[in-house]
């Protein structure tokens, strides 16, 4: 869950002066730096990618801050820069951090569901499909996708799943194919479409919660009551 | 992520004929988050990649191409002219080096428009300015100054009316004294020289990157623009100014050249790029089949021009699709051109065989043991408080990992231990039935080169009788029926635990873990009014290392 800097935001193309990656977002751990961050060429690689594509001094000490991971991409770029498998589904389910104010609906730590697939033959078709057959194994049938962005992934959706209760539209994951300023630097040669985000949101929605922070107050009277066979 | 108000009128004036149900559908096809919406008006969020769409005369652009109305580049008309020169002195060089701009004239300038032109400048700023580090704009009332300019160094003595304020400052006042000074003064660095704009009659035009001139200032009244930016690279200065001229054409000025030399400046180039792009590249990451037609034509509705060249494609890049850094990212503008609601999803299929990680299997089966004995799960954050890890449980709080200036109180140190958490649950429970049994399993944190992760499993038992053999009876049979494996105690002090009733876990001689009863000083600050007994083990390392896999 602690991460340096170089993974959670250089590898994936967030550029050091990037206003996201300031303290208002992301926790930084006080005073920690990591020593080795990656091997000298994936360092090199990341920080030529840098350079060359935003134009700015890029500062190994800043790569070398430990934060609290903001997403677990990190952990997935991670990964395949350490296996560049040619074929491969990989997913993760852990937490990950954001500086926020606690309220109903945003918590300081969460759950984040990532989905990755590598593949000569993926595409962007292929990433749709994945996302309405996991929906439909979750009981949401009703859909839709629309353009977002993300510093690592070109082209970038996120999916709009309709709430009955609700009666509305709510945005769930979020996905792309990485883009080749990530992929290159890091020696990865096939396409890697990845996909996901929180899961508190699908978890509220099955246990008929407006409050997020139910999920963590450990009250014994919820927990009881709650139907285990379901 | 920026937040932006449009008008849906304004936007139909804009656009050419469209009916409000046509902006309001296409608009998330753009890559724009609808907020909110109120009658006429519609909050929108966009992404920082695209500060082109900051106003609404950018969206208008974006959407003309959607809807088919407008394809194609925005070419930016710009008239040649030698009635504009800025020169620039070398002393800016060390601090803020470079400095480019453009005339705008005769546009029509109400109050929305003032009020976009300011938001487009804030978030410009913030941005790709990177809070005015990178580069910053001033836009001024070109007929309140003469020309030629000259962007120089002057004293912290040097004197002029400050935008908003109706006397004259000095620059140290004004970096003292006002919003922006304060905010932005250090970007000037420690040189006792600061960086002016000033023109032919020795008028203070604009003290970049703090603030405009009062006599600048724009008004409804105002016809003509004056946009400079400056900036410590000149590529990102231009590519802030190629946003600001694009918008200010699309609100119906005319563009007119500027001049600019001296200490390695020059005028500001502001053109199309060309970029090559393969039609299989497009296909195969789609996953679709088009054609070079289909291609070229989709590319156009993303407001890019484009030629089919042998068998590649060369598209024409406007400067203010900074954005777009190599073909992939035609590959995108291809996928919001031909539509993402007419995207078809497919399944392929999977030569890959899908399993659970072996260590989650192994923590699932853990949690389900626990659950049989009678346990209920407990779920807390990784991220703890001094009081709730060190006060109230009296441990040493020698070694902490805390993490910067968080936003949230309860939120401000890693935890090292998960019984702390587990004790600080059951004060919230003190009116529900006892016995109150939880456990859980998690991540604790120590420093270690630099940090270490770990999993513990934490188990307590509250209940008018809860005693030390109760608790140990539990970790004895959880590690005998989930791993087959027997520990030892052995007696120790431990400022959490009553004396005498506590001991470490041992196993294959080392230490793994701590059991025994929670001290009365502990439960009594809670206000829990009954025994408490637990547990803390050490998984990683110990327990799950020793099994084979």
């Amino acid at each position: 869950m602690t991460q340096s800097s170089f993974w959670n935001f250089d590898a994936l193309f967030t550029p050091q002066d990037h206003p996201a990656r300031e303290l208002q977002d992301t926790f930084f751990l006080d005073n920690i730096s990591a020593k080795k961050i990656g091997t000298a060429e994936q360092i090199r690689q990341v920080s030529d990618s840098h350079k060359k594509n935003w134009r700015y001094q890029w500062d190994i000490n800043e790569a070398r801050k430990m934060v609290l991971r903001t997403h677990t991409t990190c952990v997935t770029i991670k990964h395949l820069a350490e296996n560049k498998p040619d074929e491969a589904r990989i997913f993760s389910l852990g937490r990950v951090f954001r500086n926020e104010k606690v309220s109903y609906k945003h918590l300081v730590e969460f759950n984040q569901i990532e989905g990755i697939v590598v593949g000569k033959d993926a595409n962007l078709r292929n990433l749709m499909g994945i996302q309405r057959e996991f929906y439909k194994r979750i009981g949401i049938t009703k859909i839709k996708f629309w353009p977002t962005f993300f510093p690592y992934t070109e082209p970038s959706l996120q999916t709009m799943v309709y709430n009955e209760k609700l009666g509305k539209w709510i945005e769930l994951f979020g996905m792309g194919i990485f883009r080749p300023e990530v992929t290159k630097p890091l020696g990865i040669t096939k396409p890697v479409l990845a996909w996901g985000g929180g899961i508190e949101r699908i978890a509220m929605l099955k246990y008929d919660l407006d409050d997020v922070r139910e999920f963590y107050n450990n009250n014994l009277g919820w927990l009881r009551s709650n139907t285990k066979c379901q | 992520m920026p937040v932006i108000e449009l008008s849906y009128s304004r936007l139909q004036k804009l656009i050419g004929k469209v009916s409000k149900k046509q902006i309001s559908d296409s608009l998330p096809f753009l890559g724009l988050d609808i907020e909110s919406e109120d009658k006429d008006l519609v909050r929108i969020e966009y992404s920082p990649n695209r500060p082109d769409y900051s106003t609404d005369y950018g969206i208008a652009l974006g959407l003309q191409g959607l809807l088919g109305i407008k394809t194609g580049s925005v070419k930016l008309t710009i008239k040649k002219s030698n009635n504009y020169h800025i020169t620039v002195k070398p002393t800016v060089s060390k601090i803020r080096p470079f400095v480019t701009g453009i005339i705008a004239k005769n546009g029509k300038i109400d109050d929305k428009t003032i009020k976009q032109l300011m938001t487009m400048q804030e978030d410009l700023h913030f941005g790709i300015g990177r809070k005015r580090k990178k580069s910053s704009i001033g836009i001024h009332d070109l007929d309140k100054i003469s020309f030629p300019l000259i962007y120089t160094t002057t004293t912290k003595n040097h004197k002029f009316i400050p935008l908003n304020s109706e006397k004259e400052l000095s620059i140290s006042k004004i970096l003292s004294d006002t919003e922006t000074g304060k905010d932005y003064g250090s970007l000037l660095g420690q040189s006792s020289q600061v960086p002016i704009i000033v023109d032919a009659n020795k008028k203070t035009v604009s003290f970049p990157p703090i603030i405009n001139a009062a006599i600048t200032t724009v008004t409804t009244k105002t016809k003509n623009l004056f946009v400079e930016v400056t900036g410590i690279n000149k590529d990102d200065a231009e590519d802030m100014l190629s946003v600001v001229a694009t918008v200010l054409q699309s609100a119906g000025f005319t563009l007119e050249h500027i001049q600019i030399s001296g200490a390695k400046n020059s005028s500001p180039k502001l053109q199309e790029k060309k970029m090559i792009v393969d039609p299989s590249l497009i296909n195969q990451t789609l996953g679709l089949n088009l054609n070079t037609t289909k291609i070229i034509t989709s590319l156009k509705k993303s407001r890019l021009t484009a030629l089919s060249k042998g068998k590649k494609i060369i598209c024409s890049i406007p400067a203010y699709r900074f954005d777009i850094f190599g073909p992939m990212d035609l590959v995108e503008e291809v996928a919001l051109g031909y539509g993402i609601q007419n995207f078809e999803p497919t399944i392929s299929p999977s030569q890959t065989i899908g399993q659970t990680n072996p260590l989650s299997l192994q923590l699932k089966s853990l949690d389900q043991t626990m659950i049989g004995l009678g346990f209920l799960e407990a779920l807390n954050s990784s991220l703890s408080s001094k009081r709730v890890l060190y006060d109230m449980t009296n441990r040493d709080s020698k070694k902490i990992i805390s993490v910067l200036d968080s936003k949230s109180q309860e939120h401000t140190i890693l935890r090292d231990s998960i019984l702390p958490g587990l004790i600080e649950n059951l004060s919230r429970n003190i009116h529900e039935s006892y016995p109150q049994k939880m456990f859980e399993t998690g991540s604790i944190f120590n420093l270690d080169n630099p940090i270490s992760e770990k999993t513990n499993l934490a188990v307590i038992s509250a209940h008018k009788d809860a005693n030390f053999t109760e608790i140990k009876s539990v970790l004895q049979t959880v590690l005998k029926i989930g791993f087959g494996i027997q520990i030892e105690t052995k007696t120790v002090i431990d400022s959490s635990f009553k004396n005498g009733h506590c001991a470490n876990i041992i196993f294959n001689k080392n230490i793994i873990g701590i059991i025994g009863e929670i001290d009365s000083k502990i439960i009594d600050n809670y206000k829990i009014r009954v025994p408490v007994v637990g547990f803390e083990i050490s998984l990683s390392d110990s327990i799950f290392k020793s099994l084979k896999n």
